[in-house]
C-alpha cells in the first residue's frame, strides 16, 4: 500500500518532494520512538542487588503457531546478551543437558523451580523467554511480519523476578533495493525459504540495549555498575 | 542540471542517514563488539533445522576458536558448545580439554563444566 502510494507520488510530484515526504515521515516516526522510550525507567533495584554474572537462557516457551520461532530465537539471544557483558551458558549443551535431565519441554523448563535450574549449572540468573505473536501477512508483494516477545528474568537464588522486558515489533524484510520487481521476488522467495534471524537479532538487541527499559553492563562490560544514568534515572537536562 | 539535481538528492540522502544513526543512537546505543561471533548464529539456526549439519557447525565453532590467535576474543560458551559437540561424537579427550579450557577463561561455567568433564571421563 505504502510503496503503490509513494510510487504514484513520485509520478505526480517527482524525486524530491517523495524524499522530503520519507524524510519528514521518518523524522516523526524517530521522533514518536524516542518520546515513548522517554518513560519512567524501569525499577532496577532487584536486579542491582543480585548482581547476576551469569546468565542462564533456557529454551523459549512458542504460544504461536510458527515451529521455528523457538530456534530462531535461540540461535541470536547468546550474542546481544554476551556483549551486554554476561557470562551465557552454552545455549545448546544446556539444552541437551536439560533433556537428558527429564526435561525436554519448554513448558516444563519454564515451570521448574528457578533455584533447581540454577543449581544444575551454577548460575546466578536464568532468562525465559515466551514468544506469544509471530504472524506473518502476505500483502500484495510484501511481507510483514508482526511479533511480540517476553523476556522474563529470574534469581537463581531467590526464584524472584529482576527484570522484564517486552518487544513488540514489526519486521519487514529487506528489498534489498531493487525495486518493485526485487520486491515481488522477494516475497516469493520469502514464502519459499524465510530467514527470520535478522528479526529475532534485531528484537533481542533492541530489548536488552534499550535505554531504562534494558539489562544493565554485566560484569565483562566496560561501563559495569556506571551505567546508572543510562537505565536507572534519567539524565538532568 | 540534471547532475546538479542527482547531487541534491544524494546530499539530502545522506543527511537522512545521517538523521537516522544519530536518533538511533539517542534511543539505543550498542556498545563496541567484545567478542568474535563469526557465523554463529546463522550457523546454529541451520543446525537446529538440520542435526546432519553437525560436522558443519563444529566447524564454524572451531573457527572462531582458532582466531583467538590473531588476537580476537572468544566469546562465552563457545569453547564448551564444541566440547558438547565432540563428546556427543564420541571425542572425549578433546571435550574434556574444551572444558577445562572454557572453566579457566570463564570461573562463572565452573559447575556446569565440572558436571560434563565427569560425564566424558566415565
Amino acid at each position: 500500500m505504502l510503496a503503490a502510494s509513494l510510487i504514484i507520488t513520485h509520478k505526480i510530484y517527482g524525486e524530491e518532494f517523495v524524499v522530503k515526504l520519507i524524510t519528514t515521515l521518518l523524522m516523526s516516526v524517530l521522533l514518536i520512538g524516542c518520546v515513548s522510550n522517554d518513560i519512567t525507567p524501569y525499577d532496577y533495584s532487584s536486579l542491582r542487588s543480585e548482581n547476576p554474572k551469569s546468565v542462564l537462557v533456557v529454551p523459549a516457551v512458542n504460544r504461536t503457531v510458527n515451529v521455528d520461532a523457538p530456534d530462531y530465537f535461540l540461535s541470536t539471544i547468546s550474542k546481544p546478551l554476551a556483549e551486554r557483558g554476561y557470562y551465557v551458558y552454552p545455549i545448546h549443551a544446556v539444552k541437551r543437558a536439560m533433556e537428558d535431565d527429564g526435561l525436554n519441554d519448554a513448558d516444563l523448563v519454564h515451570g521448574a523451580d528457578p533455584k533447581r535450574l540454577g543449581q544444575m549449572f551454577g548460575a546466578d540468573a536464568i532468562l525465559y523467554v515466551s514468544i506469544e505473536r509471530w504472524d506473518a501477512k502476505y500483502i500484495v508483494i510484501q511481507t510483514t511480519v508482526t511479533v511480540d516477545f517476553n523476556y522474563v528474568m529470574k534469581s537463581a537464588k531467590t526464584g524472584e523476578v529482576i527484570w522484564e522486558g517486552m518487544q513488540q515489533m514489526q519486521y519487514t524484510p529487506d528489498d534489498g533495493g531493487g525495486g518493485l520487481i526485487g520486491a515481488i521476488v522477494n516475497a516469493a522467495v520469502a514464502k519459499a525459504a524465510p530467514n527470520y534471524i535478522p528479526l529475532t537479532q534485531q528484537a533481542n538487541s533492541l530489548t536488552l540495549n534499550a535505554h531504562h527499559r534494558g539489562l544493565p553492563a554485566g560484569p565483562y562490560q566496560l561501563d559495569y555498575l556506571q551505567d546508572q544514568t543510562k537505565f536507572d534515572t534519567k539524565e538532568k537536562k | 542540471m540534471v547532475l546538479k539535481r542527482r547531487n541534491k538528492l544524494r546530499i539530502s540522502r545522506l543527511f537522512i542517514a545521517l538523521f537516522v544513526v544519530v536518533s538511533l543512537s539517542a534511543c539505543v546505543n550498542i556498545p563496541k563488539p567484545l567478542y568474535d561471533w563469526g557465523k554463529y548464529e546463522n550457523s546454529l539456526y541451520k543446525y537446529y533445522k538440520k542435526p546432519a549439519r553437525a560436522e558443519s557447525h563444529a566447524n564454524v565453532l572451531q573457527d572462531i576458536i582458532a582466531a583467538e590467535a590473531d588476537g580476537k576474543r572468544v566469546p562465552p560458551g563457545l569453547r564448551a558448545e564444541l566440547g558438547f559437540m565432540l563428546m556427543e561424537g564420541g571425542e572425549n579427550n578433546a571435550a574434556i580439554e574444551l572444558f577445562q579450557k572454557e572453566k579457566a577463561e570463564w570461573p562463572e561455567s565452573a559447575v556446569f563444566m565440572d558436571r560434563l568433564i565427569e560425564s566424558a571421563g566415565r
